[in-house]
């Protein structure tokens, strides 16, 4: 009976799903990139099922209890002031094997959740919001069902850096574009802390190609979505791409939190952008970079004077040699000087120029080379909504096994995408723990509620997760409780007032 | 007649107050008063459309990225054009129950909520921009919000930055403003303009010597976060006192929202007490077409069937029907909506019944034999021509209704089998490719890509048109054969001009012809952008283009 009403369920939440979301984009491109994209491990076939795989990771290692409590925000505690309803009111969103939505799940307690989990397996969790009712009763409650809170997200995606990157497009993800993402999350997480004032943010690596960041503060949940909407107009400075050029909403002036943004992207950009990315290393780059000089004479005279500079050196090696000499660290790396170059000679123009305005025109495409090459771009449609749904953390991603980990917004830079655990690799470190502690199957079995993941390399990422969002979180979430229970005991004290009056 | 008592409440707006009718601001109102009293039927038509009127020309002039100072002054004039009645109790009669009417109207599926939420929120701020600074300030203070002026310390403190946004938002004069006072150090103390009342706001902001900055939570001024005009600091905004429209529109918007929410949940009771007057009536505004039938005429006189594909050649359809035609010319089928909407507008355009019957025959032929259908098919489109059934002479669907049109069923994927719109209906991939193939202008298809995406369909095929044509369209498409009419209007009107400059448009002409026969005998090609119709002046209009 429940399966007939989950599979009607599922069929309509594909549609839903689709309809939220646009035309689900992630998908096709999942399926398209999937050949080259798939780690060798996949590839060769010669490993345990994805399928058994997930099966253990729900079993020992995705930390169910911390998920839980997390998204109850002190709901599931004993204080008087606690909504018992509300873990049960928040939408969980299973992608089962063959790409079948199941929407509208949702659970009284952690172990209702990890008991469903073991038993879907599912290949994704999405959170969606908590609603006004419980989600599974939503056909009863009708127009009254609807959402009333949910995190304020933010999605990043390194696909929509492809025109800029030069090490890989698609699905692709490495160590040399990670800049790209920690510059954003650098200017993001600075601009949430001091402008909007947010304290509970937790950034997690999408497992593929990008991260999500979760603001969890209870002023950010409750958010309505035109509110949503000018948090992103807030945030965003690229308006597009148009002929290969980035739409930049930002005048001659910059609003104090640019002129901010401004300051962490210029050192990203010489530190870490134009020497990983050796964005001005190759002809096919540099003329793109150039395009944003509104002096035609500049640009082809630097543009022949850095074609010149490339010959002679191994085709194609230019970036080698530039990389080689950047991790030598002993000396510039060829973008870096060219940028500097870049930087004299359009300063120098400027100088001549008769009007202080073109002048003043001039410098500025320097720093729009700057904001449309490093400014963080937003996946905006996830943001705007309330009813979004998005992906959970210590989600296994399906396609390359990676487990999507927290990620430090301070130690953003020193993040490495081809770090981070796979299922594949942290189902064997358990084996080889039980291996060598000589295990029984018996007590093998015991391990499921006991917080396998310990000892394995997910241990950090929990810990991380634990210290630095769950208990401030928790913190915050009681204060919230004790203010609600007092202003509940003043509005009984007034009603007795009004009694005896 | 009294239609507010006629239901049981069917207008609902939050706590009564008098302030609204006892105050002096007639020219705006929070609209929190139910309005009772009598009303005849034309004029409970008439105010909703005429404030319907003021509403689309305001989302109109905001679609067309007019400055705000263009539509300040549009709003102005759009008031007096509409909204003016013979007193100032009768200007705010009208402004009060259209107003309550709408509310009614668009209250029942979120789409048309949040419609006439965003162009109820422009016409107020416009409105309240409008208002004297005095009047502004007593406004404000008199909503009662708990907002408080930043003391003189904070001032200080964050005057550069302050400055630097008004920098840069273009604001010199403001931001130099602000450097100075800040420099004088003057003292002021705590201005405690929000719970304070009227009179003693109004003195406080009189004398203030500096720039007065209010702080408030972010959540409360999102137009202004959205656009960085404000300063913001650990989730407070510093709104400007020539920015508080913006706390105002925002308290007047969470009170409509709700309010409409309110009456959603009411209309049921409502439709049902008024069933046969007034709810039908409230029923059909949100698709009414507000410009005159005198706006926009169809050119008169009949086509027949065999004038249709020079018509499509000649790219007077919009794309919504030219897809339509093309579907039908290659699948020869239609499904039941898709039918029902291209022959409604066949038949606005001067396409007899009988010549529809003979166009819809041949065209399904190769699919469905003659008496299947005679059977299945000829009877709507009879019925569409007042045959059959209810005998009603059925107009043709407006762009509202065709962007509504649920696209579903085995043709969803193209779109055109069961009609609907297109700049909503496609991909962007797909509206590229179809307007390329109509000639569109490349950089234009680039901006109607940008429009369809913004849900701004009808703007989006307004846009085509200028693509399509090399010619704006100015008024608006309202429906399909408005697009029509103007493109028609346009060929003979460059026909005539051809004609009236030279004696060589005969030479044209006849080129004309030849592509147009060609179009005719089924190939359908694209004309020239340029190519002047060659239909003498004076001719009928719709023979432009259109081999006889
Ligand atoms: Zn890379």
């Amino acid at each position: 009976m429940e399966t007939a009403t989950e599979r009607q369920d599922a069929k309509r939440a594909k549609t839903e799903h689709q309809a939220a979301e646009g035309a689900e984009p992630m998908a096709v491109d999942d399926a398209v990139q999937q050949k080259d994209a798939a780690p060798p491990e996949q590839q060769q076939q010669t490993g345990p099922s994805m399928r058994f795989l997930m099966t253990q990771y729900y079993k020992k290692l995705f930390p169910v209890q911390q998920m839980f409590k997390w998204l109850c925000y002190g709901n599931d505690s004993s204080h008087a002031a606690a909504d018992g309803s509300f873990s049960s009111r928040r939408e969980l969103c299973f992608t089962l094997e063959g790409d079948i939505f199941v929407r509208y799940q949702s659970y009284k307690s952690w172990t209702d959740l990890a008991t469903d989990l073991a038993r879907k397996v599912p290949s994704k969790i999405d959170i969606g919001p908590v609603y006004t009712h419980d989600p599974r009763q939503r056909a009863k409650y009708a127009k009254d069902f609807k959402p009333v809170q949910r995190e304020l997200v933010i999605d990043i995606d390194m696909t929509d850096y492809d025109e800029l990157r030069t090490c890989g497009s698609g699905g692709h993800i490495c160590s040399r574009c990670w800049p790209f993402i920690a510059v954003a999350i650098q200017v993001l997480d600075t601009a949430l802390r001091e402008d909007f004032g947010f304290q509970h943010i937790l950034w997690v690596y999408s497992g593929r190609r990008g991260v999500h960041c979760w603001v969890a503060d209870e002023g950010a949940r409750l958010l309505a979505d035109d509110v949503r909407a000018s948090v992103v107009g807030y945030l965003s400075v690229i308006r597009g791409v148009e002929g290969g050029m980035a739409k930049l909403g930002m005048g001659m002036v910059k609003h104090p939190a640019l002129e901010r943004a401004e300051r962490l992207l210029r050192s990203a950009w010489r530190q870490h952008l134009l020497p990983e990315q050796c964005l001005l290393d190759e002809p096919q780059h540099y003329n793109a970079l150039l395009q944003y000089i509104p002096d035609e004479e500049l640009r082809s005279s630097l543009a022949a004077k850095w074609a010149k500079g490339g010959q002679g050196i191994v085709p194609g090696g230019n970036r080698r040699a530039s990389a080689a000499a950047a991790a030598a660290g002993d000396s510039v790396s060829l973008s870096v000087r060219r940028w500097d170059e870049l930087e004299k000679a359009v300063k120098e123009q400027a100088s001549r120029l008769p009007s202080g305005k073109a002048a003043k025109a001039l410098e500025k495409s320097l720093d729009d080379i700057i904001f449309a090459y490093s400014y963080p771009r937003l996946d905006v449609e996830v943001t705007k909504k309330m009813n979004h749904l998005l992906k959970a953390p210590f989600c296994v991603h399906p396609k390359t096994g990676k487990v999507c980990v927290p990620i430090d917004p301070e130690a953003a830079w020193d993040f490495d995408p081809d770090d981070v655990p796979t299922v594949q690799q942290l189902v064997q470190e358990i084996n080889e723990q039980q291996q060598d502690a000589g295990a029984s199957p018996q007590q093998q079995q015991q391990a499921a509620g006991a917080e396998g993941w310990r000892g394995t390399s997910l241990e950090p990422y929990i810990a991380a997760f634990a210290s630095s969002f769950l208990s401030p979180l928790a913190a915050s979430s009681k204060a919230a409780l004790n203010e609600r229970a007092q202003a509940a005991a003043a509005e009984q004290r007034t009603q007795r007032a009004d009694v005896s009056w | 007649m009294n239609f507010i008592n006629s239901a049981p409440r069917p207008v609902v707006g939050g706590t009564p107050t008098t302030q609204a009718s006892k105050g002096p601001y007639l020219e705006l109102s929070m609209y929190k008063e139910v309005p009772t009293g009598e009303i005849s039927l034309e004029e409970f038509e008439e105010y909703a459309l005429d404030r319907l009127r003021v509403l689309k020309a305001i989302e109109e002039a905001k679609l067309r990225s007019k400055s705000e100072d263009t539509i300040q002054a549009d709003v102005e004039t759009l008031l007096k054009k509409h909204m003016q009645g013979s007193s100032r109790q009768q200007t705010y009669r009208k402004d009060v129950l259209s107003h309550h009417i709408l509310r009614l109207a668009y209250c029942r599926t979120a789409d048309l909520r949040s419609w006439l939420l965003a162009q109820e929120a422009l016409l107020f701020k416009f409105r309240f921009k409008a208002l004297g600074r005095q009047q502004q300030v007593e406004f404000f203070s008199s909503m009662g919000l708990p907002y408080h002026a930043i003391s003189d310390a904070e001032f200080e403190e964050l005057a550069g930055q302050l400055a630097a946004v008004l920098n840069a938002c273009g604001e010199w004069d403001k931001a130099k403003a602000v450097t100075s006072s800040s420099r004088r150090g003057d003292t002021h103390g705590l201005q405690d303009i929000g719970r304070a009342g009227a009179a003693a706001a109004a003195a406080a902001a009189a004398v203030a010597s500096r720039p007065l900055f209010y702080k408030v939570p972010f959540q409360a001024v999102p137009d202004l976060v959205g656009s960085r005009r404000v300063l913001l600091r650990a989730g407070q905004a510093y709104v400007g006192e020539d920015q508080v429209y913006s706390l105002v529109v925002g308290a007047f918007r969470s009170c409509l929202s709700a309010s409409l929410a309110e009456a959603a949940r009411a209309w049921g009771a409502f439709s049902a007490a008024e069933a046969d007057r007034l709810a039908p009536l409230v029923d059909s505004l949100p698709s009414r077409s507000v410009y005159g039938s005198d706006n926009r005429k169809v050119p008169v006189g009949e086509i027949s069937a065999g004038q249709l594909a020079g018509l499509v050649a000649g790219r007077h359809f919009p794309l919504c029907m030219s897809v339509m035609y093309e579907r039908l010319a290659s699948e020869h089928h239609l499904k039941h909506w898709g039918l029902q909407q291209f022959s409604l507008f066949l038949k606005s355009i001067g396409l007899p019944l009988e010549q529809a019957l003979l166009f819809f025959r041949q065209q399904f032929a190769p699919r469905t034999p003659g008496d299947k259908f005679n059977k299945e098919y000829a009877y709507n489109v009879r019925y569409n021509y007042g045959q059959e059934g209810k005998r009603q002479d059925w107009s043709e669907w407006s762009c509202v209704k065709i962007i509504n049109q649920e696209v579903g069923g085995a043709c969803a994927g193209a779109g055109e089998c069961n009609g609907g719109c297109p700049y909503k209906t496609y991909s962007a991939e797909q509206l590229r490719a179809a307007l390329s193939r109509l000639n569109c202008n490349d950089k234009v298809i680039r901006e109607v890509v940008d429009k369809a995406r913004g849900k701004h369909y009808q703007l989006a095929c307004g846009l085509a048109f200028e693509g399509i044509t090399g010619s704006p369209q100015e008024t608006g498409i309202n429906k399909p054969s408005e697009y029509y009419a103007s493109s028609i209007e346009l060929a003979t009107q460059r026909a005539a001009a051809a004609a009236g400059a030279n004696g060589a448009g005969a030479q044209q002409g006849q080129q004309q012809q030849q592509q147009g026969q060609q179009a005719g005998g089924g190939a359908v090609q694209p004309q020239q952008q340029e190519g002047p119709p060659q239909t003498p002046a004076g001719q009928r209009a719709v023979a432009a283009g259109i081999p006889a």
